[in-house]
């Protein structure tokens, strides 16, 4: 038998076919691979990287926002609580090393002059 | 230059690659011109329609990565070819380590093929020897027989020299010839 009836022969006598469904599980398989990849929502098309840094900015922001909010809360209920009256003091703002010297000066000089005055 | 490859090169150098909808489509035209051959191709080496199917899969998938290079092969059958055969051996090594080769060994897909009542008596013989045909040559009959594939592009898809891939057919040949003249004689 020639060569060229061989091959006929085996044409004739081997022709599988690729299973039902293949063409659809190879082809969705493989658009997967097409996507962008590292999308975290692939309709907004943003980098998962980006948006992790606003969300957790975001988050910073709210946290410090609450702390803020909280620590104002606290400081107004101690005021409240300290004033006899019951009424809300100004705060004094606290006075520093040079004025707290200057009136001790004077203070001092006031006594000595006192003291000066009664001889 | 097939048309598919012509096609390729017009829309890289439109970059429309670049839109995963394009890509797609080429991906669906390449699948439909030439999985019917990879199948066939990987099933002469897996022996096993599953795993035939796992191999052309695995295909596409590395084909579809390397989109954005499409353009740039010059011969996309060898290329598919060559892909195939890689895919199928990683298959085959899998199925070696998990102990399944034993399975391919009793697969009966030369045997079970589609029977004609006008089937002539010397078919299911010629399957049976093709069944057992050692690994390459097998390999070198169904892509010079199925594929029409010159020597050349043979030696290339199975990494050999063009000789060693017509030696390869000849014996598969030879092998094929002696099965049906030993039928011949016994009649």
């Amino acid at each position: 038998m020639e060569d060229k009836q061989i091959d006929e022969l085996l044409r004739k006598s081997w022709q599988p076919e690729p299973p039902d469904g293949m063409r659809e599980r190879v082809l969705n398989r493989a658009r997967c691979e097409l996507r962008p990849r590292g999308l975290l929502f692939p309709r907004l098309a943003f980098p998962r990287w980006q948006v992790v840094y606003v969300g957790v900015s975001l988050l910073i922001i709210l946290v410090c926002g609450i702390s803020n909010t909280t620590r104002d809360a606290r400081l107004a209920k101690l005021e409240d609580s300290g004033s006899p009256q019951g009424f809300t003091q100004v705060a004094q703002r606290p006075i520093t090393l040079g004025e707290s010297r200057l009136e001790l000066n004077k203070i001092l000089k006031n006594n000595s002059a006192d003291i000066t005055g009664a001889y | 230059m097939g048309d598919i490859e012509l096609r390729l090169r017009s829309i890289a150098a439109d970059k429309i690659m670049d839109r995963p909808e394009t890509a797609e489509a080429m991906l669906d035209r390449i699948y439909d011109q030439y999985s019917r051959a990879l199948y066939r191709y990987a099933l002469a080496v897996t022996n096993s329609p599953e795993d035939a199917e796992d191999a052309v899969q695995e295909v596409f998938v590395r084909l579809a990565r390397a989109a954005h290079r499409l353009a740039k092969i010059d011969n996309l059958k060898s290329y598919l070819f060559s892909a195939m055969r890689n895919s199928a051996y990683s298959v085959l090594r899998v199925r070696q380590r998990s102990g399944r080769l034993n399975e391919a060994l009793q697969s009966q897909v030369f045997v079970e093929s589609r029977y004609a009542p006008s089937e002539a008596c010397e078919e299911p013989l010629i399957r049976q020897a093709m069944a057992k045909l050692p690994l390459d040559q097998r390999e070198a009959l169904v892509l010079k027989v199925f594929e029409e594939m010159t020597f050349k592009e043979i030696a290339d898809v199975l990494g050999v020299s063009i000789n060693t891939a017509a030696s390869r057919y000849r014996y598969a040949v030879t092998k094929l010839r002696e099965a049906l003249e030993v039928t011949d004689d016994g009649r």
